[in-house]
Parts: C-alpha cells; sequence; structure tokens
C-alpha cells in the first residue's frame, strides 16, 4: 500500500477523535450520576476535565488542517477529515453543556427535589447517555444502522423534554412547589435543556458519520 | 584539491590523440597550400590548361569539368536520395524491405570506387554510348551520382528521423493532409540535415578520382555539351603527377581543390546555421 | 441544464497486437462541458482519446472494435474521411508542439491547408484564435517572431489557438498541462474553463487536483477498463467503485 505516512496519520486522527469521544462520553456519564447522587467532588472533577476535552479539540483541529493543506485527502479520507472537523466541536459542545449542568450540580450541593414523576426524567437521561455512546461508537466504526436511528431517538428525547417542561410548569402554576423547591425546578429546567441539546449534538454526530461512512450529503441537511 | 596521478595518465593521453587530428589536418593543409597558393592567380584560374599540361598554363577546363560532373551527380541523386528517404521514413513503417534499402545503401557507400567506376565505365560508357557519349561528363556525372546517393540517402533519412514526431501530429491533428505535412512542417525543419547530406555528399563528389578516372575520358579541352568528355580536377592532378611529373601545378590545383571544399563547407554551414537559428526563433 | 451528447462510444475494445488496451470501453460524453479521463499510467486513456480522431491509426498493428459514434456516424469505419474528423476533433498534445515558424504561421496553418489564402481572412481568423485562446495580449505586436520564443506555457496556447483556428467542435487534449509549472498550468486551466462554453473538451490527466478543478465529469481507466464515470465531485468525494476509491486516495499498489 502506498502512501504509508499518510495513512497512518490518517489512522493517527482518527483515534484521537475516538479518544476525544470516549472521554466526553465519559464526562456525560460522571456528570449524571454526580447528579444523581449529589456528588459535587465528582461534578468538580469534571468540570476540571473539561480542559482535556477542549486540549483535544485544538489538536486534533490542527491535525486535520495539515492533513488538509499537505495531502490533498480525496474521497473517503477527505470525508474522515471533514467529519472529524465537525465531529470535535460537537464534542467540546457536548463537553461545555456537561461543565453547566456540574455547575448546577455543584450549586445544589444536594439531593434533588421535583414536584413530577421521575420516570420520564430517568428516561431521559438513559437516552441521551446511550446516544451520545452510540454516536462515538458509530464513529470508531459501530454499526451505521445505529446512527440511521438517532432522528426517531431525538424525537423521543424532544418528546420527554417538552413533556417534563410542561409537567413542571403545570405543577408551579398549580403552586404544589414549596419555596425550597422552586429553585430545583428552576435547576432541572436547565439541565434538561442542556441534555435535550446533547442529544442534538449526537444526532448532529450521528448523521455526519452517515455521510463519513457512505458519502451521501443527504445526511447533512 | 589537486587531479589525481592516475586521472591525469589518461587524460593526458586523450587530449594528445585530439591535439593529433588538428596538426595532421594543419600539416596537411599548410604544406599543400604553402606550396600551391603562391601558383593560385587569376591567369591560373582562367586559362586551360596546356595540351601537355606544360608549366605556366591554368586549369580553367578542369575546373568547368569539376563543376559539371559533379553537378549532374547531384541533380540525379538530390531527388533520388530525398525522395528515397521521405519514402522509407514517412510511408513506410519499420519492416524488412525498409530494413534492407538501408543496408544495401550502406553497401553501396562501401564499395571501393574504383569499381563503382568499373561499373561506371561498362554501362554508361560502352552500353549507354549512344546515348552518353561514352566518356563524357553525363557518364561521370551519373556514376558519382551512385556514390553521393548513398551518403545523402542515408542522412536525410536520420534528419527526417530527428523532426519530433509531435510536429507530424501537430499538423495531422489540425486536417492537414499527409503530403501537406511533409511538405509545410517536416522537409522545411529537416532542410539543415537534408542539406548536409548533399553537401557531404558534393564533397564525395569533387574529391573522386578512380571512379571519374574510368568515365569522364579526360579530355583537357572546355566542355560545351554533357556528352563531351572531360577531366575534373581531381583526374588533371593525377594525370599530370604521373605523366609529366608536374609537382608545381599538382600543389596548384590541389590548393584550389580544398580551398573549394573548405568554402563549400563553410559557407553551408553558415547558411544552415543561421537557417536553424530563424526556425528555432534566436 | 444542457444535457445533449457529442460522442457516443459503446464497446470499444482495442489491442496492439495480442495486448488489448481498451476493455468494451462505453461512455457517453456530455456536449460543451469538461470530461476528465484519469488513472494510472498505461490504464488506456491516452489510448482512448487518440481513438476519437483516429490517431492510432499511425501505431503498427492497432486492432480496434466498437463504435464511436459522432454527429450521427461510426468515426470508426473506414471510409470515414479522417482529414475532415480532425478539422472537427483536434487534439492539443502533453509537449507543446508549435512548428518552427512564426506565430502568426502557426495559427494560419490549419487555415491554409484548408485553402484559405486571402490575407485579410487569415488575419482575422488569427486575431480571433489568439485571442480565444488567451494569448492575443501577449503576441500581438510580434506575430512574426518564430513561436520557439514563446514560454512552455505561451506555446501551449498558442497550440490551442492554432487548433481553435480550423474551427473544431471538440477539443481532446492530453495532459495539456504537464510540462508546465504551476502559474502556466492555471493560465490553462482558466482557458479550458472558458473554452467549454463553445466547446466540448476531453482532457486526460495525471493531475487529479486538474481534473477535479476543470472538469464535470471524471471517468477513471484502470487496466484498460473504465472502472467509473461520475461527476466529478461525486468522483473524488464518493466513488462507487474501491479501485477508484484507492486510486483517488494515492493508496493505489
Amino acid at each position: 500500500m502506498a502512501r504509508n505516512r499518510y495513512v497512518r496519520k490518517l489512522k493517527e486522527l482518527r483515534q484521537n477523535v475516538v479518544d476525544m469521544g470516549v472521554l466526553t462520553r465519559r464526562s456525560v456519564e460522571d456528570v449524571l450520576t454526580a447528579l444523581e447522587t449529589s456528588d459535587t467532588a465528582l461534578a468538580e472533577r469534571v468540570i476540571a476535565n473539561d480542559d482535556e476535552i477542549d486540549k483535544f479539540d485544538r489538536k486534533i483541529e490542527s491535525q486535520c488542517m495539515t492533513l488538509l493543506a499537505l495531502e490533498q485527502p480525496m474521497a473517503k479520507d477527505l470525508r474522515v477529515i471533514a467529519t472529524s472537523l465537525k465531529m470535535i466541536t460537537d464534542l467540546e459542545r457536548i463537553g461545555d453543556f456537561v461543565v453547566d449542568i456540574a455547575e448546577e450540580v455543584v450549586a445544589m450541593g444536594k439531593p434533588i427535589r421535583i414536584p413530577v414523576s421521575a420516570t420520564k426524567f430517568d428516561e431521559l437521561v438513559a437516552d441521551v447517555k446511550s446516544m451520545v455512546a452510540d454516536s462515538i461508537e458509530t464513529y470508531a466504526g459501530g454499526d451505521i444502522q445505529k446512527a440511521r436511528s438517532f432522528e426517531a431517538r431525538d424525537d423521543r428525547i424532544d418528546f420527554l423534554y417538552k413533556n417534563i417542561v410542561e409537567n413542571m410548569v403545570n405543577a408551579l402554576a398549580q403552586g404544589k412547589c414549596s419555596t425550597e423547591t422552586v429553585s430545583d425546578v428552576a435547576s432541572l429546567l436547565y439541565i434538561i435543556r442542556y441534555l435535550e441539546r446533547i442529544a442534538d449534538h449526537a444526532v448532529n454526530i450521528g448523521n455526519r458519520v452517515c455521510y463519513m461512512e457512505e458519502g451521501d450529503r443527504r445526511y447533512l441537511k | 584539491m589537486a587531479a589525481k596521478r592516475s586521472e591525469m595518465v589518461p587524460m593526458g593521453l586523450l587530449w594528445g590523440a585530439g591535439i593529433a587530428t588538428l596538426v595532421i589536418l594543419i600539416v596537411i593543409l599548410a604544406y599543400i597550400l604553402s606550396k600551391g597558393l603562391p601558383l593560385i592567380s587569376w591567369h591560373f584560374l582562367t586559362t586551360n590548361p596546356g595540351v601537355r599540361g606544360q608549366a605556366g598554363t591554368g586549369i580553367y577546363s578542369t575546373i568547368l569539368a569539376t563543376v559539371a560532373v559533379t553537378g549532374v551527380a547531384l541533380l540525379v541523386a538530390a531527388p533520388l536520395s530525398v525522395g528515397g528517404a521521405i519514402y522509407l521514413n514517412e510511408y513506410t513503417r519499420e519492416n524488412l524491405l525498409r530494413k534492407v534499402i538501408r543496408q544495401a545503401a550502406e553497401i553501396l557507400a562501401g564499395i571501393p570506387s574504383i569499381i563503382i567506376g568499373l561499373f561506371g565505365f561498362l554501362f554508361f560508357v560502352i552500353y549507354l554510348l549512344p546515348y552518353t557519349g561514352g566518356w563524357s561528363v553525363l557518364s561521370g556525372g551519373l556514376t558519382l551520382a551512385f556514390m553521393v546517393l548513398p551518403i545523402s540517402l542515408r542522412i536525410s533519412e536520420e534528419a527526417l528521423k530527428a523532426v519530433p514526431g509531435e510536429l507530424r501530429e501537430g499538423s495531422l491533428g489540425l486536417g492537414a493532409t499527409k503530403w501537406q505535412s511533409i511538405t509545410t512542417v517536416v522537409l522545411p525543419t529537416a532542410l539543415p540535415g537534408i542539406v548536409t547530406g548533399l553537401i557531404l555528399g558534393m564533397g564525395r563528389a569533387i574529391g573522386e578520382t578512380a571512379a571519374i578516372l574510368l568515365t569522364a575520358g579526360g579530355a583537357l579541352g572546355v566542355i560545351h555539351s554533357l556528352r563531351d568528355p572531360a577531366c575534373p580536377m581531381t583526374l588533371y592532378l593525377y594525370n599530370i603527377l604521373t605523366e609529366y611529373n608536374d609537382t608545381t601545378t599538382a600543389y596548384g590545383t590541389a590548393a584550389v581543390l580544398i580551398i573549394a571544399i573548405l568554402a563549400i563547407t563553410f559557407v553551408t554551414d553558415w547558411l544552415m546555421n543561421s537557417y536553424t537559428k530563424k526556425l528555432k526563433g534566436l | 441544464m444542457n444535457n445533449a451528447i457529442e460522442i457516443s462510444v459503446k464497446d470499444l475494445d482495442l489491442w496492439f497486437g495480442k495486448f488489448q488496451a481498451l476493455k468494451k470501453i462505453s461512455i457517453d460524453i456530455p456536449k460543451n462541458k469538461v470530461t476528465a479521463l484519469i488513472g494510472p499510467s498505461g490504464c488506456g486513456k491516452s489510448t482512448f482519446i487518440k481513438t476519437l480522431d483516429r490517431m492510432n491509426d499511425l501505431v503498427d498493428n492497432v486492432k480496434i472494435t466498437g463504435e464511436v459514434v459522432y454527429q450521427g456516424r461510426n468515426i470508426l469505419d473506414s471510409d470515414t474521411d479522417v482529414v475532415e474528423l480532425r478539422k472537427q476533433i483536434g487534439m492539443v498534445f502533453q509537449k507543446p508542439n508549435p512548428f518552427p515558424k512564426s506565430i502568426f504561421d502557426n495559427v494560419a496553418y490549419g487555415p491554409r491547408v484548408h485553402g484559405v489564402r486571402k490575407k485579410a481572412n487569415l488575419n482575422e481568423v488569427v486575431e480571433r484564435s489568439l485571442k480565444a485562446a488567451a494569448l492575443w495580449e501577449e503576441v500581438k505586436d510580434r506575430l512574426n517572431e518564430s513561436a520557439l520564443r514563446l514560454s512552455g506555457g505561451q506555446q501551449q496556447r498558442l497550440c490551442i489557438a492554432r487548433l481553435l483556428a480550423v474551427e473544431p467542435e471538440v477539443l481532446l487534449m492530453d495532459e495539456p498541462a504537464s510540462a508546465l509549472d504551476p502559474i502556466a498550468t492555471s493560465k490553462i486551466e482558466d482557458l479550458i474553463y472558458e473554452l467549454k462554453k463553445d466547446y466540448t473538451i476531453v482532457i486526460v490527466t495525471h493531475n487529479m487536483q486538474q481534473a477535479a478543478r476543470v472538469s464535470s465529469n471524471t471517468a477513471f481507466f484502470y487496466l484498460g477498463e473504465l472502472v467509473e464515470f461520475a461527476s466529478t465531485i461525486d468522483l473524488f468525494e464518493r466513488p462507487r467503485d474501491k479501485r477508484t476509491e484507492d486510486y483517488v486516495t494515492g493508496k493505489f499498489g
């Protein structure tokens, strides 16, 4: 095989993106654990960890620019680089939302008290976690069919999000909340908003991976 | 860094070999010219040789004979050799016929001139006597044509071969016919080489003696037609040396021959250089 | 969008002696577009382009079967007027090959061999062709200078002008910029881009970036086969065939 050095550099690039993805996924999982267990120490670690994600972002961008400038990548190579370049922005944004959630956890400092059923919230959390994990897995070479289901899963997340917001607004309106829980409700509103945005970025990643694998620009709409 | 001694020995020997060539040429030229030049005068060039070749006469008729015999040879050989070269290079592909023709030309070029002369004598002088007038300018010229032909054929062919194929493709690609391409692009580009071939052939014709000895007749009178016998300069030189031991006139004739050949060489070189320069736009 | 077909090739096979250089090539070359042919050396792309104006006739031992339909006729037929065909389908070669004549005489060459004699007409054709080849401004004051004094890039544009002077429909270009420096190359590429409005252009190139820049459609040849023919963006961004993918990403062999 020709262009060995180039092939190696491409492999390195993909590995770095996967590493960044794994790091981001772990942050998502950790922050949600911290939220569940009110572990402010863990939340602090997650916040500190965001620097690592940002470092990856800059490093990978530089790798992509070097490859683009020097190697004239074509076909799948071109798609891998373009996808990686966009995907790290998605990962970086997810990392930022994770920090936002972590900061809410630290601010609350104690278990959350909410006036509505926890089932939908738990479902939302589980869905977002699995979508983030799946998006990174498809990039790393996993089953592309999974990425194709992202839009539908995102619809479900959007539904849950709206449903929870509605329930909480109703609870507030009906005066079911104590003075204490009102601030928790406000925090929660932020948190589910962040989760919903994280899911959107995971969908972006899924679509880009479809384009990367198949070259079909339909997914880039 | 000093050159290694082992390098200098072969270099010196090769330098010597190169210089030797130059020295030999200069010695011959200087010797002949120093002996011959004093003899050359307007009188020498415009007066006919004495009947018995006595001293104090000129070489006018022999110059005329050389010009006539060489002219006939070129007139016959030039179209044949250029035409043949065009045919071989442009119209045939590298095949057996072409190899055979090329080999034939080489063999023809290698045949000793006395044998060509013998053939010319039997064929032109004896067999075609009614047409050639026997020993004559025509018989001599036609015989010389055989000697010019292979040289200029081979050189013309090389010249045509040296014309880049892209030029032919370019011309054909513009919708020119093959013949148009040859006449308007290929031949003008190959012209310097073709002319060089003819000049070399001409040099051979001017300098040839053995073949002329058997075919031109050797009469010293001024020629009036192609069927008159004639005595070109080389033959005259040979005759006066062998028959009269007239070395003075021989040196004079030799000097004229050498000057003529040098002049032709330099003038054509100069012409072809300026033509090539024009072609290249310099 | 104009989707007319200029040249339609069907099941074209070509042998040099026993070696099959082209295998069952079928391709429709669209009118007034630039079609690029890419592929490794010896893949048949140059042989293919030469078939389109019957230049392979000049080669020994060629056997060609199949159809190359141009203006409703199979130009491979033995009764094709090759001289007339080459007036309509002109070729630009890899190495600029101006004749050792003046700039004017180079451009006027084609019209002259086709019988144009009037000086005024020739002047007009020469000026128009040189303008179309984006060379007029550079040479208008020295038309009588030898073409060999021009730079390589100028010579190549002169060769294009020389071709335009015989008013062809199709321009075949066999690696027209491979012997030129980057600036001369980009001038040729700009020129190709301009010319496609009026001509159908088929360009063979070793330079994939060049194919990507100048062409609307690209054909990938490999081992005498036409592996893939697609819009240029598709071929370079999402090739369908593994061999095309390997070639355009440079991972061949």
